[in-house]
């Protein structure tokens, strides 16, 4: 296969992945990192850095529309960036420091646990209390638009939220994942934010969160130009065409066959580690 | 705040599309991984060149928006987020500082 067969191949693919992570909400990371390192043979560490790549392009181009909406926290997605951040930091760091099969389980382990949980419905706890301690010091109760006008709500264990955040920033270092998942339960569940407010702030968020691993990952050469320029042209097509097409389909549906890729990818991801093929 | 964001996801895009125009015209060249202070040297292709500024750029907008953020609440006084921007900010210098080692 000449290379420009393959850089095609590697398109459609990202593509894909681009389409099926943002029609899921779960982001094109999940899918194109096992995908390049199992059906391209790419080392796990270069599919990681083309990964965070397209998350800086896709989250660039999602967070432009949605602050000018109104929903997103910007003074929120400030403080829990100092956690993803250093996670980041740690995440890549020991990313180079151990082997790619265990890199390869840890990814699986991920892929299990989001698939998991978006087989289960979300559930919404807005909190119209006053907020904690550590959010009132900080000024995060906001306010957020809604049919029947602009709605304030408050802001709740922030120290949980942040910590959670330090773990979502680890294995978006780690994994070169937009961690979507640990970020929905460290501000949906943790910090009780409205859906809208914690998906858009932590759309605003992944950017800045990948930026700190891709510097490490640039500095450590694991950035392919070619093979990142392939990747990131393909999620960011998907997500695009994803973001047209999403009030057309069946978000259950969809969850659905998510699952069931994620599931797919994890068990054959496991299964090369152990043998030692990743 | 928007504009920066697309301005530089823009500008990344081109320049890699520039890149990849120029791969195809000059046909293949070896695609080595990418290091930062290989970009300037001479034997280094005008492709990957391209490509790589371009993929720089892209993986600054993010940086330059936290910058932005800096300058915005220095200027309306408000001390604690001007260090809460500083410090993320710090933390992605040591991101790129740092990367080399380990």
């Amino acid at each position: 296969m000449s290379a420009f067969e393959l850089s095609g191949l590697i398109l459609v693919g990202a593509f894909l992945a681009g389409l099926l992570g943002s029609l899921t909400g779960l982001g094109g990371g999940m899918v194109i990192v096992p995908l390049l390192a199992i059906a391209f043979g790419v080392d796990i560490r270069y599919a990681i850095g083309a990964s965070l790549i397209s998350v800086i392009a896709t989250s660039s181009g999602a967070a432009a529309a949605y602050v000018r909406e109104g929903y997103t926290n910007i003074r929120l997605g400030m403080v829990l960036e100092i956690a993803t951040t250093t996670g980041a930091l740690v995440g890549a760091f020991v990313a180079g420091l151990v082997s790619t099969q265990l890199i390869a389980m840890v990814f699986a382990a991920v892929l299990l646990h989001s698939a998991y949980l978006s087989s289960r419905p979300r559930e919404e706890h807005i909190s119209h209390d006053m907020s904690d301690r550590w959010a009132r010091w900080l000024r995060l109760n906001s306010t957020y638009p809604t049919p029947e006008g602009s709605q304030p709500y408050g802001v709740q264990h922030v120290p949980a939220g942040f910590g959670l955040m330090f773990v979502a920033g680890v294995l978006s270092g780690l994994l070169g994942i937009g961690s979507g998942a640990v970020k929905v339960l460290a501000m949906d569940n943790a910090m009780r934010l409205p859906f809208k407010v914690s998906t858009t702030t932590s759309n605003f968020m992944i950017g800045v969160t990948a930026a700190a691993s891709a510097g490490v990952y640039l500095r450590r050469g694991y950035i392919d130009p070619g093979l990142s320029f392939s990747v990131m042209l393909g999620v960011l097509a998907g997500a695009l065409v994803g973001a047209r097409l999403l009030p057309l389909v069946h978000a259950r549906w969809l969850r659905m066959l998510f699952s069931l890729v994620v599931v797919a990818l994890a068990i054959e991801m496991v299964y090369k580690a152990l043998t030692g093929r990743i | 705040m928007q504009l920066l964001l697309r301005i530089g996801l823009g500008t990344g895009a081109v320049l890699m599309a520039a890149g990849l125009v120029a791969a195809l015209v000059s046909g293949p060249t070896p695609v080595l991984p990418l290091q930062i202070g290989g970009l300037w040297h001479r034997d280094t292709a005008l492709p990957v060149r391209l490509c790589a500024i371009g993929i720089l750029v892209l993986a600054a907008t993010p940086a330059v928006r936290v910058i932005a953020l800096i300058v915005l609440w220095v200027r309306e006084r408000d001390w604690k987020y001007a260090a809460v921007a500083v410090t993320v900010a710090a933390v992605l210098t040591l991101a790129v500082a740092l990367g080399s080692r380990g």
